[in-house]
């Protein structure tokens, strides 16, 4: 082997281990702007979704003509339990928002606010108050009671 | 020499020592697995920054990474068959040090794997509800079941775990505090015992197929040395993340449908759970509780045991066992998903 011959050797190695350590970091150049790309945030930004439907209670603690009040998404809504089934109405009264209470004495509703009353499935029964109570939708699944919105009336 | 070079020749010398002739390729599994459990890591800490673990949460912030967060769906989908591909090769491992005998005399380092391979199940299935998915509900639904079948721990453990006997907040949360925060630490620190021992105790296991009492010492030294072997690992570790990264992208994981109660359960576990769901469409909870107990007790005792026949054909068993189990427990949930 003679001089040149080592020469071209020696540069044929560089030359490949340059290629290869080239390669290497332009891979590992995709990494990084991989993660710096998904560390900052995305234009749209998150946003808390509303459950669609939310179990609120046992059926066992809503007896027949009983009433319970719970809360959907954070708001207090009423569950009663009638001769016709399940139903369930916002609790806040849509007067000035005041939460209503169930007198099951009479089967009504009553604001202790401006004495706004409204009957067991949410209309206005005296007061200010001129629209009824907003309704949701309760269902039943085994012996567990879960709301989901409905449209308002 | 500086410091710097002192240090790079020291390195270099200890690369230079010959392997022993009868430590072949299976031993690069081990660090195999060291590359893929730094892979989960980094990619669950990147995945950590847009997860919410709450019920009204989780679903849609997994749903933001996948659709809206820059490569969010490649993160995660390597991240997903990072975790396909841990699994295998952690039974490949499993099985290596089991079918090799390679746990004698490290009768310690046995049971510590064992635990780290109880703890990547562990990771597996609290990580499987974190997007709270039908599949994600209705699977914890069905080991909530078998715990409450476990005795004496079973109702603790639920307590533990599930914080209650219902699948809501304090569920979601718990599932959340043991993948990211409890189980990493414990194994992080189980798997450093695992490799100083591991350092200390040296690369000892001739193939069953030789002799007895041929441990390091007695075994020839080979042609390769260390840092051949450190060359093939980081060549298997860059196929490993081009691998990956090629199913990530043509394999997007997808998201499932979210939590309805009220739609019947899908039944879908994931593959590496089927032995488990074929085992327990076998046998009544209750009796397989006990008997999959005593298959562990078994699994740790092996090697202090020094039954070598006898464990050699009941891990042959075990593994056609398995095997049979899965296709049982796949046929039971009625065919893929």
């Amino acid at each position: 082997m003679n001089e040149h011959e080592r020469v071209t050797i020696s540069d044929r190695r560089g030359f490949l281990g340059k290629l290869l350590g080239g390669a290497l970091g332009l891979g590992l150049l995709g990494i990084l702007s991989t993660v710096v790309a998904y560390i900052f945030p995305p234009h749209r930004r998150f946003a808390t979704p509303v459950r669609q439907r939310q179990r609120v209670a046992l059926l066992r603690e809503i007896p027949p003509g009983k009433g319970k009040q719970v809360l959907f998404g954070g708001e207090p809504v009423w569950v009663l339990h009638l001769r016709e089934g399940l139903i369930a109405l916002s609790a806040r009264c849509t007067h000035q928002g005041c939460i209503v209470q169930w007198d099951e004495q009479r089967g009504t509703f009553a604001c202790p606010c401006h004495g706004g009353r409204f009957d067991a499935h949410g209309n206005v029964l005296a007061g200010l108050p001129t629209r009824p109570l907003p309704q949701l939708r309760a269902e039943v699944l085994q012996d567990e009671v879960y709301l989901a919105r409905q449209e308002e009336r | 020499m500086t410091p710097l070079r002192q240090l790079q020749a020291l390195i270099q010398a200890e690369f230079r020592h010959p392997v022993p002739a009868h430590v072949g390729r299976w031993y690069l599994v081990g660090g195999w697995l060291l590359f893929l459990v730094a892979l989960q890591i980094l990619s669950g800490i990147l995945l950590m920054i847009y997860y919410r673990p709450s019920p009204d949460e989780a679903y849609e912030s997994v749903r933001y990474v996948m659709n809206d967060v820059r490569l969010g769906w490649l993160v995660r989908g390597m991240h997903y068959w990072g975790a396909h591909l841990l699994i295998v090769v952690l039974v490949l491992h499993l099985g290596r040090v089991y079918f090799f005998t390679a746990y004698r005399e490290r009768e310690l380092n046995w049971a510590i794997g064992l635990l780290l391979f109880g703890g990547v199940g562990a990771f597996a299935f609290t990580g499987m509800l974190l997007p709270w998915d039908q599949q994600a509900y209705w699977n914890a639904d069905a080991v909530r079941t078998a715990l409450e079948h476990v005795p004496v721990v079973g109702k603790f453990i639920l307590e533990l775990l599930w914080g209650g006997h219902e699948l809501e907040t304090g569920a979601l949360l718990r599932f959340y505090i043991f993948h990211v925060g409890l189980l990493p630490w414990l194994m992080v620190m189980l798997l450093a015992v695992h490799l100083y021992l591991v350092n200390r105790q040296g690369l000892y296991s001739p193939s069953p197929f030789q002799g007895e009492g041929q441990g390091e010492g007695q075994s020839p030294a080979s042609s390769r040395t260390y840092h051949d072997m450190l060359l093939e690992g980081l060549f298997l570790a860059l196929l490993t993340f081009g691998g990956l990264l090629t199913l990530a992208v043509l394999f997007t994981p997808a998201l499932g449908e979210p939590i309805d109660l009220l739609k019947p359960n899908p039944v879908h576990v994931p593959w590496y759970f089927l032995p488990a769901l074929g085992f327990f469409r076998l046998v009544s909870p209750d009796f397989g509780i006990w008997l999959a107990g005593l298959g562990v007790l078994g699994l740790f005792l092996v090697p202090v045991l020094r039954v070598r026949g006898i464990a050699l054909g009941l891990g042959a068993l075990a593994v056609l066992g398995a095997l049979a189990l899965a296709v049982l427990g796949y046929l039971s949930q009625g065919g893929p998903p």
